[in-house]
């Protein structure tokens, strides 16, 4: 069954100015990161934040109200730890700054020994000062960071701003964007692109409210461990490893760098470094053994190969952000690639 | 004077008593007027007169409303065709759609004709019901035409966040199946006849 040269004509047509309109689309989002972060992150908060939302507009209106009130109080006593941890975290932060100076003189100390050893035994002379080098590294990079920093609090206000006002407004407006996109999309295309971003946006709002879980649970396992053995910065540390374990794999190495740096600075008596590493592995064994697989695995269904796979492509390609969105990308990419398979073999097999 | 005191003093009068305001009534020949209609209100005045829904309420009708996607096809434009992958359901809102079905051997495919489809007419479900389903025929526009349609995302979303309107519209779909069923039935059993004579007739 051929279609009319018109019919035709009028769908190729469609087909490039849709074409046309999403290239665009992504070139400006490139182009332009400081609108494209907030559109980011007002998306993923969006997506987080819609469950809440289709509850709240399932119940009656009185009830609305009295869940209003509910959500009010519960929202509040979060806050206020999470308001304590972050003054915490915040003067954790400075005080390690301020000790800074010691852990240079210490990693000198360190080198100095180590240079030592090596001339004693090989009777090879060690020429880089790893110190030195730090201080040129952090002269330059910090003083660009700090040439910057106007610019760059600039850009922070601007997102912390202009991410609340797009989630409401994606909260607000989301369906009407939504059929205005799918309106835009050819007829020959759009049922499949349509189930395609159904189960894609299902997945990946899926994803994140379980990377989410699973950094708060990782955080508060190393907090809780660290309190107990009395290991400086806990709070700050904590915070650290729940944060660095969005990055898949490389992640938990980071937090344990954070924390090895502090238990360098700050030697905490004979055997710290070791039960604070032990502490580490022991919450990133619950991690992998029990949370990832309970709620990450099952949410994305990727295999662990795949994954592996998309963080080191994700980290070529766009180096720890590429990292934090490779499995989001993998797992659209796994969805289409179903698609097409389910039509090339399957259909052709009923 | 209050409407009250006005009907006791009428009364007391023995006059006739005038009658209240029908707001429903008012309402009504408001929006039925020609000027209070938009494409928004026309939507649940159109799936009234969809066979199918004939069970619905007003308010019901306005619900699926707002989960229809309208789609527009120009004349002879394909909306699906044998073998697709299919994920929806279709209203016509306006046009007509061929239902055409090819079959025969590989270089000897033959197309026939199963229906005609107008306005308020419907076809589809298929596509809404199966986890993967492959359309068994193919719609082709007759003119430039208007398409309601209802796809599997869609459905979820009804279901979840209206499940009487979902449950609704899916027995009104298994009511659907089950006529065809029914009919293909018949025509089986027509067909067997046809061979049973045949052979007899041998």
């Amino acid at each position: 069954m051929n279609q009319t040269p018109v019919a035709l004509r009028q769908q190729r047509s469609q087909i490039v100015f849709f074409g046309m309109l999403l290239l665009s689309g992504i070139y400006l989002l490139i182009s332009f990161p400081r609108l494209s972060l907030p559109l980011a992150s007002a998306y993923v908060l969006a997506l987080i934040l819609k469950p809440v939302e289709d509850f709240f507009w399932s119940l009656p209106r009185r009830h609305r109200f009295a869940a209003s009130v509910l959500l009010a109080t519960l929202v509040g006593f979060m806050i206020w730890p999470l308001f304590t941890i972050t003054t915490t975290v915040g003067a954790e932060a400075q005080d390690l700054s301020v000790n800074f100076p010691r852990f240079e003189m210490l990693l000198r100390q360190k080198f100095i020994e180590l240079r030592s050893v090596v001339y004693r035994t090989f009777k090879f002379q060690i020429d880089i000062d790893p110190v030195v080098w730090m201080a040129t590294k952090l002269k330059t990079d910090g003083g660009a960071l700090i040439a910057n920093l106007p610019k760059l609090m600039g850009n922070l206000l601007e997102w912390l701003i202009l991410t609340p006002v797009f989630t409401w407004f994606f909260l607000r407006e989301g369906k009407k964007l939504k059929q205005g996109f799918l309106r835009l999309i050819p007829n020959p295309w759009f049922e499949r692109s349509y189930m395609l971003l159904y189960q894609f946006n299902g997945r990946f709002g899926g994803y994140i409210m379980a990377k989410t879980v699973e950094a708060t649970i990782l955080g508060v396992i190393l907090l809780l461990g660290l309190l107990l053995m009395d290991f400086p910065y806990a709070f700050l540390l904590g915070f650290i490893g729940g944060l660095t374990n969005i990055v898949p794999y490389v992640g938990p190495l980071l937090g344990w760098g954070a924390a090895l740096v502090v238990g360098l600075m700050e030697p905490h008596g004979d055997g710290a470094l070791m039960t604070m590493t032990i502490i580490y592995v022991i919450a990133n064994f619950i991690d992998m053994a029990l949370v990832f697989p309970l709620l990450v695995s099952k949410i994305v269904n990727l295999h662990p190969l795949i994954v592996v796979g998309s963080v080191i492509i994700g980290s070529e390609v766009g180096g720890l952000v590429g990292m934090i969105i490779s499995v989001p990308v993998a797992t659209f990419f796994k969805l289409a690639l179903v698609d097409v398979h389910k039509s090339l073999y399957v259909e052709n097999q009923k | 004077m209050s409407y009250e005191n006005e009907v006791k003093h009428l009364a007391g009068k023995q006059e006739p008593i005038p009658g209240r305001v029908d707001l429903g009534l008012m309402r009504y020949l408001w929006q039925a007027g020609p000027f209070s209609s938009n494409r928004q209100e026309s939507l649940p005045k159109f799936l009234q007169r969809v066979s199918v829904l004939k069970e619905f309420s007003s308010n019901e009708l306005r619900i699926l409303s707002q989960y229809l996607h309208r789609r527009q096809f120009s004349r002879g434009e394909i909306v699906f065709r044998q073998g697709d992958a299919g994920y929806g359901f279709y209203f016509v809102l306006s046009g007509t759609v061929t239902i055409q079905h090819l079959s025969g051997r590989e270089g000897d495919l033959k197309e026939h004709i199963l229906a005609m489809l107008e306005k308020t007419q419907y076809f589809g479900e298929m596509g809404l019901l199966e986890d993967y389903n492959r359309r068994n025929a193919t719609a082709v526009c007759g003119e430039s035409t208007t398409l309601l349609g209802l796809f599997k995302p869609d459905l979820e979303a009804l279901l979840d966040q209206h499940p009487v309107v979902g449950a609704k519209f899916m027995r009104e779909i298994s009511l659907i199946l089950a006529q065809r069923v029914g009919a293909l039935m018949q025509e089986v059993t027509h067909l067997r006849h046809q061979l049973d004579g045949g052979s007899t007739l041998k």
